[in-house]
Order: structure tokens, then sequence, then C-alpha cells
């Protein structure tokens, strides 16, 4: 039995001895302490779906019902595995990449790290409350202090901004939460959420429906994405990608799907018209990007659609799909975003039009580039098929004229084989002769992430089997 | 007893003194002085109500008062000898140096 | 047991990225030989005792999502068809691709065959349509092979952008099957079809019907077929004529119930003869070898298609096995004239005036097999595809017969023209397969009349079928006369008049122009998301310069905050007295 305390424990511990490693001069690796704090945290997790987790529970302020528990609700698992996984391959882009200032940066992932993880276990409102803004303050000052020159300062405060009204949103749900059940233990809302009036419920829709399209992001609330996940160094993007957006997903799933169900069903079909129009619009934009992780950027918009559609449709397809994807987009994104960051390493630029023919020089990270990009435009056999044909057999279930966001997928794959050619094939430019293929650590971290993604796809029953443990 | 007009009278005539005092003065410790002025006022306030509505209440506050402005003195002076260490003058002038 | 028939190829792909160059292609070639087997064994052990077999995938709720083979005459037949042409190609490849890299080359082509194996024994919908997909995403590396150049890369994309509208279409009809019947075996699914109602079953069949179109490369997607003879020729005998394009024909054949049940009979046999049509005056106008065999297979494929609009679903199945021998025959000859004479170009081979030796009797067997003359197997073909005709079909297709004799013998003609000189050599790896192809078109036809073994089959001799031969050997005269006689200018320019309005360069530029279009239109739209996500930065931007505009109250000045504290004092004052 794995106490999910644990968690939190092996964080503080690292960001305690990243302090005291800086303090006191030992020459540690920051990144060594990191790597220990998020192998224990693996290995943690894993034992814990062997032998199980033990929830925790201390009554703190009984007069606001704030206790610090955590106990897995019904959505925990899945979540929990790619935010203790995804950090862990992530950790070696950020080695090669940040350079300065590195314990205060690990820290700060450190802090990421551990509210993403406690935010899916979190059973008492507040305490989410607290690490979700945890989470959000580590990546703001991510992208503030570590990201693209000339770009961070306002994509960070426009992301600060935004965020922060997504948090005040999902503040405004609690409370409504707490004032119509007496409690903000999650078990205790469930049951008693039914009993809300259905005109409070839909207002608890419409807030946190604020909070879910700013999160994931989408149409039309979705300004802040392009600027802050090109700013942010690619660590920081990856782990908004991967990670913070799926907050939103999760947020949706445990106060909507499980809590205001006849809200949601009631405004089923405006649901889904957000989220094709997310899915038609952003395929369109995405098609006009030169910017490979602009493009990158836009087409993780469209997999947020389509998980929101899923959950939308408040069927049990759909919601399975959506948390398939959930998985299986986390690890597709970081794969994506770990390429193009390589990509432009080597050649000095994320824009397109300026390479081409690098497979002759770079045959494994174009072997890994068209894999992960088979991999998002829902090759069957690799993860993101399933849960797609999960979120559109649900969908179409509900809603029949939803298959038109299949239109957005058309379009998309124009812009991923554009990707492919414009970057890999083709004459190699002069300039570039001399480029390097990647090393040997390099594709043991994406074939990690790329052994996961075959797993999800060939036994997408592993992810399925994760969804719905209480215990 | 002088008649409780007359020294509300007085005290607001201090006060005023001690105002105009507190935004005309350059020296950090005329500042002091002038604040100082204005809690005399205040205190004296106290004690005429006091005094007329034949109360001990008014008087304990008025203590209380004392006490405060002995302290507040205190951590002002405490301020300005360390304002003077960094630019070497009393004079308030160069305040804006410590603007955060 | 059925799935032991993929596995080899399977395992040959996990293995050849391990080994050397040469031995890919031993473990590629061994693995087809042993799928071959196995498939014959198979069909023997499984003869007209049909099996399914299936295991459960994934379980979503309270559903259990299966994937099924079946093992029936038809699939088992389908499936040493397939392997038995893979192998073929995989040792023409030795001779072919010698000098290319080995180890990528085997092991997409291993990776293709094994989805080409899986689909044609899938018997759900689902896991045909994982196979769909994946023999999809081979073509699309195998005709990029060359990614170094512009062309292969650029046929590639188009490849896979085209077909994958016709996926996205099966996935949309997967997805309204299985929510309307909640299954996904085709058994179950023809079996109940019946129970679905009319409109959705328009729905479904117009996308399982772009979806076929898509894949065996009929209009309006028939372009990219014709590009991805860039890929290397062994690549364009095994899957752009043999097989991928075929599974288009196949799934049309396997769900024939539920098209003819929507009444989509007439739609498919007048598609189908359109593009026949096309792919012919076509022909006629290309001078690229295997460009002309492209338009050729489309118009094969376009005969597989009018058969089943027939009700004949086993002609189709008999021309598709037929096309398969005789299509890769001529592809490997057309390899062989590339690597022996260096060029594609048929005038140019006409005009390098050299021997073409051996190449000569197996060319005549491929181009006569196109034009369907007797006593090769394709003649027999064309007696089952046109069992079911209507008058007015039979005289369309009279007129077909004469433009495609004329199309194939004009290359042959040219290609073949008079050469002298010394023989080319017989380089084993491609002399066996072409011997081999051959003699099974030579022999074959006679298989026309066991064929009911496999699939039913209906086919007729009669006196349409003589009219049809004439028309032939008509084209066949008609060609020799414009090509062989070197009657250059006129016969172009012929030629050149028929196909002007339907010239493939005017579809391909419409839908390079549709292309284009939408770009500048997502140009235009990703400007409209910038100016909105610019507008929230402005919002942002608003914030701050607020606040460095109040930051001027901090400025530091003693005497300004206490006159600031008075002021709120009286105006507190103020307010209490006021109100109070």
């Amino acid at each position: 039995m794995i106490y999910l305390f644990s968690f939190l424990l092996m964080a503080l511990i690292g960001v305690i001895a990243l302090i005291v490693n800086t303090f006191l001069k030992c020459r540690l690796s920051e990144e060594k302490i990191v790597a220990s704090v998020i192998l224990a945290s693996v290995v943690l997790f894993f034992s814990g779906l062997v032998f199980g987790f033990k929830s925790i529970s201390v009554q703190l302020v009984s007069s606001i019902d704030f206790s610090f528990s955590l106990q897995l609700n019904g959505f925990s698992l899945p979540f929990m595995l790619i935010a203790v996984v995804v950090p862990a391959a992530v950790l070696w882009t950020a080695h090669k990449e940040i350079k300065q200032n590195k314990t205060l940066f690990y820290i700060f992932y450190l802090l990421a790290y551990a509210s993403l993880i406690s935010v899916f276990i979190s059973y008492n409102l507040i305490l989410l409350f607290i690490f979700w803004e945890a989470a959000v303050l580590s990546l703001f000052f991510i992208i503030a202090f570590w990201g693209d020159q000339k770009t961070r300062k306002g994509a960070s405060i426009k992301f600060l901004v935004f965020t922060q009204l997504s948090s005040l949103t999902l503040l405004a749900v609690f409370i409504l939460f707490f004032s119509y059940t007496g409690s903000f233990n999650l078990g205790v809302i469930q049951q008693l959420s039914a009993l809300i009036p259905i005109g409070i419920q839909y207002i608890i829709l419409s807030l946190l429906l604020v909070t879910v399209l700013i999160k994931m992001p989408l149409f039309p609330l979705h300004a802040w994405l392009p600027d802050a996940y090109t700013s942010a160094p690619t660590s920081g993007t990856i782990l908004l990608s991967s990670l913070l957006s799926k907050m939103g997903g999760f947020a949706l799933i445990i106060f909507g799907f499980e809590m205001i169900p006849s809200a949601m069903s009631g405004a089923q079909p405006f649901l889904i018209a957000i989220g094709l129009l997310t899915v038609i619009y952003i395929s369109i934009v995405a098609t006009a990007q030169r910017d490979l992780k602009r493009l990158f950027s836009y087409s993780s918009m469209i997999y947020m659609a389509l998980i929101f559609i899923g959950i939308s449709s408040l069927t049990t397809f759909g919601v399975d799909g959506a948390v398939l994807l959930i998985v299986s987009h986390s690890f597709i994104i970081a794969l994506l975003f770990i390429l193009s960051a390589e990509l432009y390493d080597r050649t000095g630029t994320y824009d397109m039009s300026k390479m081409g023919g690098l497979a002759s020089k770079m045959p494994v990270l174009s072997f890994f580039f068209v894999f992960s990009v088979l991999a998002v435009m829902g090759v069957p056999g690799l993860s993101n098929f399933v849960g797609e044909l999960l979120v559109f057999l649900g969908a179409y279930s509900v809603l029949p004229i939803s298959l038109i966001g299949l239109i957005g997928v058309i379009i998309s794959t124009n812009y991923y084989l554009k990707a492919i050619k414009s970057t890999l094939f083709g004459q190699i430019r002069a300039t570039f002769s001399k480029l390097g293929d990647v090393s040997r650590l390099d594709t043991l971290q994406l074939l990690l992430l790329s052994a996961f993604v075959v797993l999800a796809g060939v036994l997408p029953g592993l992810i399925l089997s994760l969804v719905g443990a209480t215990i | 007893m002088v008649p409780l007009s007359y020294i509300l009278f007085l005290s607001v005539v201090l006060f005023a003194i001690g105002v105009y005092g507190v935004l005309s003065r350059k020296n950090g410790f005329g500042m002091l002085i002038s604040a100082e002025i204005i809690i005399n006022a205040a205190l004296l306030n106290f004690v005429g109500a006091s005094a007329s509505l034949s109360s001990l209440s008014g008087a304990s506050y008025a203590l209380i008062i004392l006490v405060m402005a002995v302290l507040e003195a205190v951590v002002f002076v405490g301020m300005l000898i360390a304002y003077s260490k960094k630019t070497s003058s009393v004079l308030l002038s160069k305040l804006r140096r410590f603007r955060g | 047991m059925i799935y032991l028939i993929v596995i080899p190829m399977l395992l040959a792909v996990l293995l050849i990225p391990f080994v050397s160059g040469k031995k890919s292609f031993l473990i590629s070639s061994v693995a087809a030989a042993i799928s071959l087997a196995l498939s014959s064994f198979f069909f023997f052990e499984y003869f007209n005792r049909p099996a399914i077999e299936s295991v459960t995938w994934f379980t979503s709720g309270s559903i259990k999502f299966t994937l099924s083979m079946s093992a029936s005459n038809l699939t088992l037949f389908m499936a040493i068809l397939v392997s038995f042409i893979s192998l073929l190609v995989l040792v023409f490849s030795n001779f072919y691709m010698r000098d290319e890299p080995q180890r990528r080359y085997y092991s997409e082509m291993s990776l293709f065959i094994f989805s080409m194996l899986g689909l044609v024994l899938s018997n759900s919908l689902l896991l045909f349509y994982v196979f769909w997909e994946l023999v999809g995403v081979t073509s699309y590396l195998l005709i990029g092979f060359w990614y170094g150049r512009e062309a292969p890369a650029s046929a590639g994309k188009k490849a896979l952008l085209l077909t994958r509208i016709g996926d996205i279409a099966f996935f949309a009809a997967l997805v309204v099957l299985f929510v309307t019947l909640r299954t996904f075996s085709i058994s179950t699914i023809l079996a109940d079809v019946s129970a679905i109602g009319p409109a959705t079953l328009s729905i479904v069949a117009s996308l399982l019907f772009i979806a076929v179109i898509s894949k065996s490369a009929q209009f309006p997607f028939y372009t990219w077929l014709v590009d991805a003879m860039e890929g290397p020729t062994p690549v364009s005998a095994l899957l752009h004529s043999a097989t991928m394009v075929a599974a288009g024909a196949f799934l049309l054949v396997l769900m024939l119930p539920l098209f003819i049940e929507a009444g989509f009979g007439i739609v498919i046999l007048s598609f189908g003869f359109f593009t026949a049509f096309l792919a012919a005056l076509l022909a006629l106008k290309e001078v690229h070898l295997k460009r002309i065999l492209a338009y050729s297979t489309i118009e094969s494929l376009s005969f597989m298609f009018i058969a089943a609009a027939t009700a004949n679903a086993g002609g189709a199945i008999f021309y598709l096995f037929t096309h398969a021998i005789f299509k890769s025959l001529l592809f490997f000859i057309a390899g062989a004239l590339m690597v022996l004479f260096g060029s594609y170009d048929i005038y140019k081979l006409k005009s390098s005036k050299k021997n073409k030796g051996w190449l000569f009797v197996p060319a005549i067997i491929g181009f006569s097999s196109i034009a369907g003359l007797p006593p090769f197997m394709s003649f027999f073909a064309h007696l089952g595809v046109s069992a079911n005709f209507t008058l007015a079909d039979s005289l369309i297709f009279l007129l077909l017969s004469f433009l495609t004799a004329l199309f194939s013998f004009r290359a042959l003609f040219v290609a073949f023209g008079k050469g002298s000189g010394p023989r080319p050599i017989k380089n084993m790896y491609a002399y066996i397969p072409i011997i081999i192809l051959s003699a099974i078109s030579i022999l074959g036809g006679v298989l026309l009349f066991y064929f009911s073994g496999v699939i039913l089959i209906n086919y007729s001799f009669d006196a349409f079928s003589v009219i049809s031969v004439i028309a032939s050997l008509l084209g066949v005269y008609v060609a020799f006369e414009l090509f062989s006689r070197s009657r250059l200018p006129s016969a172009v320019s012929r030629s050149k008049a028929a196909s002007v309005n339907l010239s493939k360069y005017g579809w391909d530029k419409i839908i390079t122009a549709f292309g284009g279009s939408f770009m500048l239109f997502a140009v235009w739209i990703g400007r409209v998301d910038d100016a909105f996500i610019r507008l929230f930065s402005r919002l942002g931007e608003g914030f701050i310069s607020l606040a460095s505009a109040s930051r001027a109250i901090e400025n530091g000045d003693a005497t300004a905050y206490v006159a600031a504290v008075l002021l709120g004092l009286v105006i507190i004052i103020a307010v209490a007295v006021v109100f109070v």
C-alpha cells in the first residue's frame, strides 16, 4: 500500500535538497536531485498500481471544512500516470536547455510536479484549488524567467491573467458547491450533487465552462495559447500541453460529468458545438502556420476539443475515449515538442520553410518524427486511434451531426504531412550539411515515450482499466 | 471648571497647527514634532471630555494614546536614523530613493 | 489459428531493423513464403467450412470491442493471392532495389504485406479499418521512399492525403454502423442490413463508397495513383496494382449487399464506366510506361467496380485475381526495361533501338491481357465481368475494349519497336517471377470454371464476348497502324484531341487550385486568429499600463502621503456626517 502523501513528501524532500544544495554549495547536480525524486515517484506510482494506494485525511479547519485529504477518485489513475511519467521524460529536455538559475527552475519544476500529481488525488476542494494554483503559478514563473527573451513578458502575463480568471471561476464553482451541499469533500458533494437545484447547476456549469474553455483551451478563450506555448522553454511547453491542459479535462469530468450531468445534458448541443467549432476553426488556422512549435500548439487544441466533445457526450464511450485521448495525447505531444526542439537546436529555427531534407542527415530523428506525426494523426495501432473512435462513437450516439468534426481531422492531415515533408524530405540546404543525429540519451527518451504510445495503441484496455479505480 | 467649548477650541487650534506643521516640514524631526502636536490635540480633547462628563474613561483612553505616541515616536526616530545613515541628512526630500 | 498467416510478416518487420542489409531480403522473402504456405494450408483445411475467430481488443463500459478474422474460401484465396504476389515482388526487388537502402525498404514492404494479409482476412470492420489505414500509411512511406527528391515526396503526401479522405469516410461509416447495429462484424452487419433505416443506410453507403473509390483510385481521387508511380517499381507492382488498390474493390465486394440495399448499384456503375473512359483516354496521352500502366490499373479497377455493380461479385474477384497477375507482370517488365535500358519513356525505349530479348514475349502476354485477348486468362476474366451486362452496358464496354486495346498496344508497339543488338542478360531474380507470371497468364484461364468454389461467379460466353474480342482486335490493328509504322505526328494529334478536355492535368490543376485556395483561406483565418489573440494581448498590456500609471502615486514624497491621508480622513468624516 503506497501512501498518496508520499508523492508530496518526495517532492518536498527534493525542494529542500535543492535549497540545501545551493546554500551549502554542495556540488550535487540539480538534475540528479530532481531525477531521483521523479524516479522515486515513478516507482511509487507503479508499485501503487500493483499494491494499491492509501489515502490520507487530516482535518485542518473544521469551520470551513478544509481538510488535507488525498484519495483516489474514479479518474485519478490515468491522470496520475501522465503526471508522474511525462515530467520524467521531459527532465532530459530541461537539462539540455536550462542553463541559468537552475536551482530556482528545478524548484518550480518540482513544485509543478507535486502540484500536478496532487490535483488529481485531492479529495478536498480547497486543497485541490491550492494545488491547482500552485501548478499554474509555477508554470507562470517558468515561462516568465526561462522563456524566449523577446516574447516571454507579454506571453507570461497574458497566460497569468487568463488562467487566474479560470481559477477564479473554478473557486466560484467550489463555493457554490459548498453552499449547496455544505461540504468541500469530493465524495460528499458527489453524493449530494443531484439535490442541487437545476438553475444553480446551470450557473455552476457556466462558471465551469469558463474555467475549462480557458484551461484546455478551446475557442474562443484560447488567445493565451499560441504565445505562451511558443515563448515557454520546451520543458515548460510540454508541461503546459501535456499536463496543465489536462487539468481542464479533469475538472470537466469530475465537476461536470460526475456532479452536474443534468445541466450538462441540457446544454449538450451547445457544448458539442463549441468542440466542433474549435476542431474545424483551429485546423484551418493551423494550416496557415509555418512555425513548427506554433503548429503543434494549435494542433494540441484540436485534441483537447475532441476530449471536450467526448466528455460532453456524457456516454461511457465518450468519457472513456476522452480519458484515452488524454493519456495518449500527453505522450504524443511531448514527443512532438521534444522533436521540434531537437530540430531547433540543430537548425536554429522553428520555421519549416527554412528546413528541408534533414532526413538524410538524421535518420533516427526522422524515424521518431514520422512516427509521432503518424501517431497524432490517429493511425491505428498507435494510441490516438481508439480514443478518437470512442469519442466519435459517443458523440454520434447523442448528436449525429458531430461527424462533421472529422472534416477537421482531414484538414489536419494536410498540415501534418506538410510538416514532415517541409522538414525532412527534399533537398538539404548547404548550411545544414554538417548536422548530427540525436544522441543515445535522446534516443532513449524518445524510445520510452514512443513505447508508451505503441503500448497504449495496441492494448488500450490497460489504460481503460485504470478508470474507475477508487483504491 | 473651564467650559468644554474652550478646551475643544484649543484642541482644534492645536490640531490645525499640527496639520500645517506636518504638511510643511521638510525636516523629519519637524514632522515628528508636528505629529506629536496633533496627538496632543486629540489627547486634550479626550481629557476635556472626560472632565466635563465626569467620567474616567476619557482619561484612560488618553493614557493609552500617550503610550502609543511614545512608541510611534520611537519607531519613527529609528527609521529616521536608518534614513540618515543612507542619505546623511534628515531632510525627507531624498525619500524617493527608497520607493519599492 | 488464422492469425498465424500474418505472424511471419510481423516478425519480419520486427527483426529486419536488427540485421544487415542483405539478410533483410532473405527474412522478408522467407516470411512471405511461410505466409503463402500457411494460407494454402488453411485454404484446404477450411475449404467449404468457414470459420470465424475473434478476440476481445478492449472493453468500454459494458461493450466489448472484438477483432475477428474469418477463414472462408474467399478470404483464404485472397490471402494466397496476396502472399504469392508479395513473394514474387520481393524476389524481383532483389533485382531492382539492389543498390538502394535495403533494411528500410524490406521492413516497410513487410509491414505492408502484414497489413494487406490482415486486411483480407478480417471479419471485423474495425480490424479491416486498422489494416486499411496501415496499408495507406505504408504506401505513403514506400511511395516517398526516395524522399530526397521532390517528386516522390509530394507524390507520397498527395497519396496519403487523398486516401485519408476515404479513410475518414470509412471511419465515419464505422461509427454510424456501430451505433446503429452495435457490431463491427461484417457477417452480422450484412445479416441485419435491412434493420438500418433508409436515411442512415444511404449515409453509410455513401461514406463507404467514398472510402472505396479513394482507395481504388476512381474519379475523383485517381490522381494519387498516377503520381504514385514515383515510387520504386516493385512497390508499384505490389501496392498500386495487385493488392492495396484492390482493397477498395474487395471492400466493395464484401459489403455489396449493403450497397445493393441502399440502391447504389447504378451509382457504382456510372462511376465505374466514367472512370474507365477517363483512364483509357488519359492513357493514350501518356509516354511514361508506368503511368500508362497506372491508368490501366485505374481502368481495371473500374471493371471490378462494374462487375460488382451488376451483382456479379465473383466476376469482380476473378478479375482482381487476373489483374494482379498480369499487372505485376507488366510492372516487372517495366522495371526490367528501366534497369536494362535506362528509361520508362516509351519513345526513348523505341529510339534506343536495343534488343529487348526475352522481355518481348512476356510483354505481348501482358499487354494482350490488358486488352482481354484470348487465350490468356484475362479474356476469361472479361467473360466474368460482363456476365450480367445489359445491352447499354455491353455497348459501352465494347467502346472501352477498343480504347483499352488501343492504348495498351500503343505502349507495346512503341516501346518494343524494332531493336537489334546483344540480348539483355537474364537476372534470375527478374527472370523467374516474370516467367512464372507469364505462365499463369497463359494457363490460368481455366480456373474460371472452378472459381465458383471460391465465390459464386457468373460468366457467359456469348455473341457479345466474341464481338468484344473483335473490338479489341480492332484496337490492336489501329494501334499497329498508328504506332508501329511510325506515323507519329497524326497519331499523336489524334489522341491529343480525344483527351484534351479530360486531361489529367486539368483535373489535377483543379485539385491543386483547390488546395491553393484553401491555403489562402487558411492564411486569412490565421490572420483573423492572430488579430483575436493580439486583442487579448492588448487587454493585458492595458492592465499593465494602468498599473504603471497608478504607480505614480507611490512617489516617495512623505508629505504627499500625509496630505493624502488627511484628505481621505476629511472625506470619510464628510460622508459619515452626511449619511449618518
